[in-house]
């Protein structure tokens, strides 16, 4: 047997007893901050927010940022390639239009509908999830059910149907078509939550503690299922932004000249490959969208979440 | 004696089960007096937590159904009372303690908000800054250090003592005419349980309130009941105050758990289980539902047919039994019977 080597004592070393000197100071951490510290470590998310953020303020600045009007003919310039020259850097479409101009304000369209979809399902979604988890019983058999039906619909029928009749290319309407069509995931998901949470003594000592079911619901429960609820709601800003665009691409959404992501590449694609930078462009938008609400519902699904300390990598 | 604060009379609860009706609770009656600690003591299954909760409206109906009784507190049915009225009861005059505060504490909020929500829930109109120096006050009295700064914490920044501590100071902050402790050391070990016993003795001289001690730790009950209720199977077999039942108790159950204890004052070999399991409730023996597992019975006839009434026993006063041979156990008989082992 070899003979271990004995531990020698521990010197103090002069930095330590510095530290200890000079007054550490032990700051408590908010919640928050933890949370952010978390995203901030998430460095996907990170760098979607970032582009997140600057793709909306593009689309919130539309009018100022975009070269020309979205509908403006430049007849000299027809389906003209893209080119850092001219003024056209995206190029022009068969009409002479700038293309750039018509991404920024089809960005604005889309994202506009994706987040009326986003917002009206995911309070219809939680709504129904919560009470039909909460109460149980016959509510919960009824909604849950309805669910169901809304999900038997067959989609894309009834989405073509209800936009011809109640959309008439509107964005709003669209949204909100979208939106009714889009809550029964999160419903689903809510409801199981709630359904596990109701059971929780912590709900049972509010109970206890004299609170009421709108309480629990709100104050108790509700902050508990936060990550999924915002992880789900990302998914659907991104599935809102892929479906409005399929359905401009139908030709069944937003109607022209008003400019949608989709929209743009189904006009563009009646021309090919020959001009390719009509389905390119928007195509990539909606991809960096899409890629960029999903990670940033990815960061903060590990951010949101109280008791977990360490970062998914 | 006193008024009593709480009086519970016949209650009778059932749960209804894929095996069939469950009755986890049959014909309880007790009263609980101002200012005394009620001990009540029981393996699990006995009904003791039930009998409890279903007054306060607490068990999930259905499954759950109160079949009969009446529970009196301050002149009113808890009962029949309606749904917001008892809400109001619950958290206000009547506050519990649960067994586990890891999970008792909602993890995504502070122990502050938890604490003040509690305040405000019933005083409404209380202003966020008076609600919570109220908070902080409550967490000293309560021994969590730091208070000021701990209430911005969250449940998974407590250590399992100091949450138990926050949620005795949630129990007591709107000075509860009956506090409920339903196994409020189980989940903590037991240096830690030693403290809570502390703080709930201050707790309870603090507020003055009426405490009910659910528990199966007899060293719990000795160390802090004045009158203890055994139960049995969803039935109460002894009622007496905590010296008679430590030193004459006057069932053979009751006995059983005395022997089966390690006592630091005897010379014990071996502790004497009680034999057996406690019975099925959905189909429980006939008769006395202890007389499979009854030293005492030996097999008599009585005890396989008859229902013992819960009945005082010949020692008089308060000390009621529901055992067809009470006075066959007399005091000797147990200290011989709690010294055989050694």
């Amino acid at each position: 047997m070899t003979e271990q080597p004995v531990p020698q004592p521990a010197t103090a070393s002069p930095d330590l007893t510095l530290t200890y000197d000079a007054g550490v100071e032990l700051k408590a951490r908010s919640q928050w901050s933890y949370a952010r510290m978390r995203f901030m470590r998430h460095r996907l998310a990170v760098a979607s927010l970032i582009a997140l953020i600057l793709i909306g303020l593009v689309a919130i600045f539309a009018d100022r940022l975009a070269p020309h009007a979205y509908d403006a003919l430049d007849l000299n310039n027809i389906a003209s390639p893209p080119t850092l020259e001219g003024n056209h850097w995206f190029g022009t479409d068969f009409l002479g239009r700038d293309y750039l101009s018509r991404v920024i304000y089809g960005i604005r369209t889309s994202l506009y509908v994706a987040l009326l979809v986003a917002f009206v399902a995911t309070a219809i979604g939680t709504t129904v999830g919560a009470v039909s988890g909460y109460y149980g019983g016959q509510v919960d058999n009824l909604l849950m059910r309805f669910t169901d039906l809304i999900l038997t619909l067959p989609f894309l029928a009834v989405l073509l149907v209800a936009s011809v009749y109640l959309g008439h290319g509107n964005p709003t309407r669209v949204g909100f078509i979208l939106a009714f069509l889009f809550w029964t995931g999160l419903a689903r998901i809510v409801r199981g939550l709630f359904l596990s949470l109701r059971e929780k003594e912590f709900v049972e000592a509010a109970k206890a503690a004299g609170a009421s079911d709108l309480r629990i619901i709100i104050r108790h429960i509700l902050p508990n299922c936060i990550g999924p609820i915002v992880v789900t709601m990302t998914l659907i800003v991104a599935l809102a932004i892929l479906t409005e665009a399929a359905l401009s691409f139908l030709g069944f959404g937003i109607q022209p000249p008003q400019p949608a992501l989709g929209k743009l590449i189904a006009e563009g694609q009646t021309e090919g490959f020959s001009l390719w930078w009509l389905v390119t462009f928007p195509g990539l938008m909606i991809v960096l969208i899409a890629l960029a609400v999903n990670f940033v519902g990815d960061g903060l699904r590990d951010a949101l979440d109280p008791t977990q300390r360490r970062v998914r990598a | 004696m006193p008024e009593p604060v709480l009086s519970i009379r016949d209650l009778t609860v059932e749960f209804g089960t894929e095996d069939g009706v469950v009755r986890a609770v049959t014909g309880v009656s007790y009263d609980l007096y101002p200012g005394e600690v009620l001990g009540i003591v029981g393996e699990s299954g006995s009904g003791k937590s039930v009998s409890m909760l279903s007054v306060l409206g607490l068990i999930p109906q259905p499954p759950g159904r109160i079949v009969e009784g009446t529970a009196n507190f301050e002149g009113e049915d808890l009962l029949k009372m309606p749904k917001g009225k008892l809400r109001d009861v619950r958290g206000g005059k009547v506050s519990m303690i649960f067994q586990d505060p890891m999970t008792s504490l909602n993890p995504v909020l502070t122990i502050g908000d938890q604490i003040s929500e509690a305040i405000k829930a019933h005083r409404p109109g209380t202003n966020d800054n008076a609600a919570n120096s109220r908070t902080v006050e409550l967490l000293e009295m309560v021994g969590v250090p730091f208070a000021e700064r701990r209430v911005q914490q969250y449940p998974h920044e407590f250590s399992g003592g100091m949450r138990q501590r926050a949620m005795i100071a949630m129990a007591i902050a709107n000075d509860p005419t009956i506090l409920v402790a339903d196994e409020p050391t189980t989940a903590l070990d037991v240096t830690i349980q030693a403290q809570i016993v502390e703080v709930l003795k201050a707790a309870q001289r603090e507020t003055h309130a009426a405490t009910v001690l659910i528990t199966h730790d007899l060293g719990l009950i000795a160390e802090l009941a004045d009158r203890v209720v055994v139960m049995y199977a969803g039935r109460v077999v002894e009622l007496a105050d905590v010296f008679t039942i430590f030193n004459a108790p006057r069932h053979p159950y009751t006995v059983g758990l005395m022997k089966s204890l390690a006592r630091l004052d005897a010379d014990q070999e071996w502790l004497e289980p009680i034999p057996g399991q406690p019975p099925s409730l959905i189909t429980p023996p006939p008769g006395c539902a202890f007389h499979p597992r009854c030293a005492q019975s030996q097999g008599r006839e009585i005890c396989r047919t008859e229902l013992p009434e819960l009945r005082p026993s010949s020692d008089g006063g308060d000390h009621l039994s529901a055992c067809h041979f009470a006075d066959e156990l007399t005091v000797t008989h147990v200290r011989v019977a709690a010294g055989a082992g050694g």
